[in-house]
């Protein structure tokens, strides 16, 4: 039986029992989506459900931020978390953006999760592909026949790389994935190569590299979005009154803007999912921006633990009455 | 000579002639959103300047107004001024024009959008791959007999002709300059099986078929106002604009001003109905305060408000938003849920 298969198995049983006992509500995991290559979030409150439910090196987007507002927020719920996804949990447990006490968390060890943008640069068009994972190998084949194989490591998310924690901690229980037989040697200084290449390049080099991918940007705000840590009440660039972000697209300055300022606001907070790379549809490079200024933090003040400050839900609205801007 | 091979072939005749290399830009519209052809993300309407005489006001080219004094724009770009040949023009793509041909030239007519849609030389073709992420053919769209475009290459009647005026005079200058153009462009063939042939697609070959469908959801819609889909996709969704952009029907626009000290300028950028602020007013009243009402108005607009107005579908099946979206949401979601598509394993609905 195919290793994914096994672990899809352990997941369901355990989220049955959960619903079944009654002991959640709702679960959030992943399930098949109408592109082989990514599983989308899912929400399931019945116990025959759970044949729906499916996890593997496709499982991207963060599930964690789900809980933070809609109707998740003051259920019972279960929830699926690869590493990361726990690390942004822990963010917000600590921000007080989630009430612990009616929340199941349910770890699942995690080898890192592809990326769709990585792909591409290996093929013209990657969702034509399906692929078939085998160990460090993974074979993609198309319908009409073509087959490239790859190492897993080439097209695994930038951020999985530098992972340092991808099975969660502190969980109520964890399923052992039987896939993960380590295939992923995970970088231990948590540096990225690319940061390594980009520090030697000189200041114009860097220039002319961020400028040019920057000026890619459509501002679809997905980085935002899809990122776990981004989740301000009212973002700083949706405020329209004074707007301090242009619609514009043409000027370049306003693109750096938007990064730079959005590199600030989450770099120290970041859990390193990579969600926000893999959301891109442009294949914009921001995230190394952030990848930098953590780098920098460890370095000029000493690793860091957490996050270098928090946001609390009655922390006054900067930008109305009585806040400072 | 495939018939995709029409860029090569023109390419080949530009650059032997300047006169037409100086004249056409060849634009891909395979790999481009052809609506950014006639309707780029940011387009500036007119620049302001402060001075002693008071606030001074310049038109900039757009064609509207002659901007000879030259005190407005200095942006004369080249490119801009060539017509542009977008080759490669899918079914989809082109069907997604008729939308905003309906919005932008119906009155009052929108110039700036006029003015480039005429402009411009839409080349398209039969699409011969369904890829894994269309399903133009569950929204009617015939996907080997394109409609519209200039000049039309078409699998069912069989190689390339002119379809309006401005395509058959194109065509001909091409020719005029260069013969033997003539016989390649006459010879470009079917290059392989489409999947039509090896019978992995079924297609309605009838255009009547679009419109029925456009009834039939529209229907459909009218009675689902208070179903729980909504709530599921909006549980989902993140709410960025990734399915609006990159979708080649999608035309919604803010107008904005901006401006630095003395001087600024007003122009229309792309907006997008999923972002939180979209149909905030002034004051600060916001219709559609929740994301729900926020996919569903972008679900009914596209499948009920549109086939209200004109009988047509505002989505054409292209799948770009179903690529993109971080969270897979697409229009196959409402079909599906609509009993549209068949796929039980596949559907989100708990109720
Ligand atoms: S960062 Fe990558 S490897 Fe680490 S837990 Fe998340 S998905 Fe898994
Ligand atoms: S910035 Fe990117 S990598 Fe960091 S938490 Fe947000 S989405 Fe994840
Ligand atoms: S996801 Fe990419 S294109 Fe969209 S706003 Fe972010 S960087 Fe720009
Ligand atoms: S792309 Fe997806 S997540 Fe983003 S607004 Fe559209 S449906 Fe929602
Ligand atoms: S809604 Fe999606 S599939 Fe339909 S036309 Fe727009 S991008 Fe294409």
């Amino acid at each position: 039986m195919p290793k994914t298969q096994l672990t899809k198995d352990k997941l369901q049983q355990k989220v049955k029992e959960l619903l079944e006992s009654e002991k959640i509500e709702a679960f959030v995991g992943y399930g098949e989506g109408d592109l082989s290559l990514k599983k989308i979030p899912l929400v399931i409150t019945r116990p025959e459900d759970v044949s729906k439910l499916t996890f593997d090196q496709t499982s991207t987007p963060l599930l964690s931020r789900y809980l933070l507002d809609g109707e998740l927020k003051d259920k019972k719920v279960g929830i699926l978390l690869k590493g990361c996804d726990k690390r942004a949990l822990d963010l917000f447990e600590k921000e007080n953006r989630i009430n612990k006490e009616n929340i199941y968390t349910l770890g699942i060890s995690c080898n890192g999760v592809i990326s769709i943008n990585k792909m591409s640069e290996y093929l013209n068009d990657p969702t034509e592909y399906e692929l078939n994972f085998d160990g460090e190998k993974v074979k993609a084949s198309s319908k009409t026949g073509e087959e490239v194989e790859f190492d897993y490591q080439d097209i695994l998310s930038p951020h999985c790389h530098i992972c340092q924690s991808p099975t969660p901690e502190d969980v109520d229980d964890l399923i052992e994935n039987e896939a993960s037989e380590a295939l992923v040697p995970i970088k231990e200084d948590g540096i990225m190569d690319s940061i390594i290449e980009l520090e030697k390049a000189s200041k114009e080099e860097k220039y002319q590299y961020f400028i040019e991918s920057l000026n890619r940007c459509r501002r679809c705000f997905a980085c935002r979005e899809a990122c776990p840590v981004c989740n301000c009440p009212k973002c700083l660039f949706d405020i329209e009154n004074p707007r301090f972000l242009d619609k514009s697209t043409e000027e370049s300055a306003q693109h750096q803007y938007y990064h730079i300022l959005r590199a600030f606001h989450v770099a120290d907070r970041c859990v390193g999912c990579g969600e926000c790379e893999r959301a891109c549809p442009e294949e914009i490079p921001f995230y190394l921006l952030h990848e930098k200024i953590k780098k920098d933090i460890d370095e000029m003040f000493g690793e860091k633990e957490d996050a270098l400050s928090y946001a609390y839900p009655d922390d006054v609205e900067p930008f109305e009455e009585g806040g400072e801007a | 000579m495939k018939l995709t091979d029409i860029k090569k072939v023109l390419e080949e005749a530009f650059e032997k002639n300047e006169k037409l290399e100086e004249k056409y830009n060849i634009c891909d519209g395979e790999k481009e959103n052809i609506k950014s052809f006639f309707f780029p993300q940011t387009e500036k309407y007119l620049e302001f300047k402060r001075t002693d005489k008071g606030t001074e006001f310049f038109p900039v080219n757009n064609g509207l107004v002659n901007d000879s004094d030259g005190t407005g724009s200095d942006e004369t770009d080249g490119a801009k001024e060539k017509i542009n040949v977008v080759v490669r023009a899918k079914p989809c793509s082109v069907e997604a024009l008729e939308v905003f041909d309906y919005v932008f030239l119906s009155e009052p007519v929108d110039p700036l959008y006029k003015e480039k849609r005429e402009k411009t030389i839409i080349i398209s073709s039969s699409c011969r791959e369904l890829k894994n992420s269309c399903f133009c053919t569950s929204v009617g769209i015939d996907p080997y007999k394109p409609v519209g475009g200039d000049v039309r290459i078409d699998d069912s009647t069989g190689g390339v002709v002119g379809v309006t005026p401005k395509g058959k005079d194109f065509l001909e200058e091409i020719f005029e300059a260069d013969e033997s153009k003539k016989s390649e462009i006459q010879k470009l063939e079917v290059d392989q099986e489409s999947d039509l042939e090896k019978g992995n697609v079924k297609t309605s070959t009838e255009r009547e078929a679009e419109k029925d469908l456009a009834n039939r959801l529209k229907d459909k819609l009218d009675n689902m106002q208070d179903s729980k889909l909504w709530d599921e996709l909006s549980l989902r969704c993140l709410g960025c604009g990734v399915c609006t952009y990159y979708c080649p029907s999608c035309h919604c626009f803010d107008v904005c001003d901006y401006y630095k000290k003395d001087t600024g300028s007003r122009y229309r950028a792309w907006d997008s109905c999923m972002f939180s602020e979209f149909t905030s007013m002034a004051g600060g009243h916001n219709p559609r305060p929740t994301k729900k009402d926020r996919i569903k108005n972008r679900f009914y607009h596209k499948f009920n408000y549109l086939p209200k107005l004109y009988e047509k579908l505002g989505c054409v099946g292209c799948g770009k938003c179903l690529v993109h979206c971080p969270v897979g949401i697409s229009p196959l979601t409402l079909l599906r849920e609509m009993g549209e598509i068949e796929d039980e394993d596949k559907s989100i609905s708990t109720s």
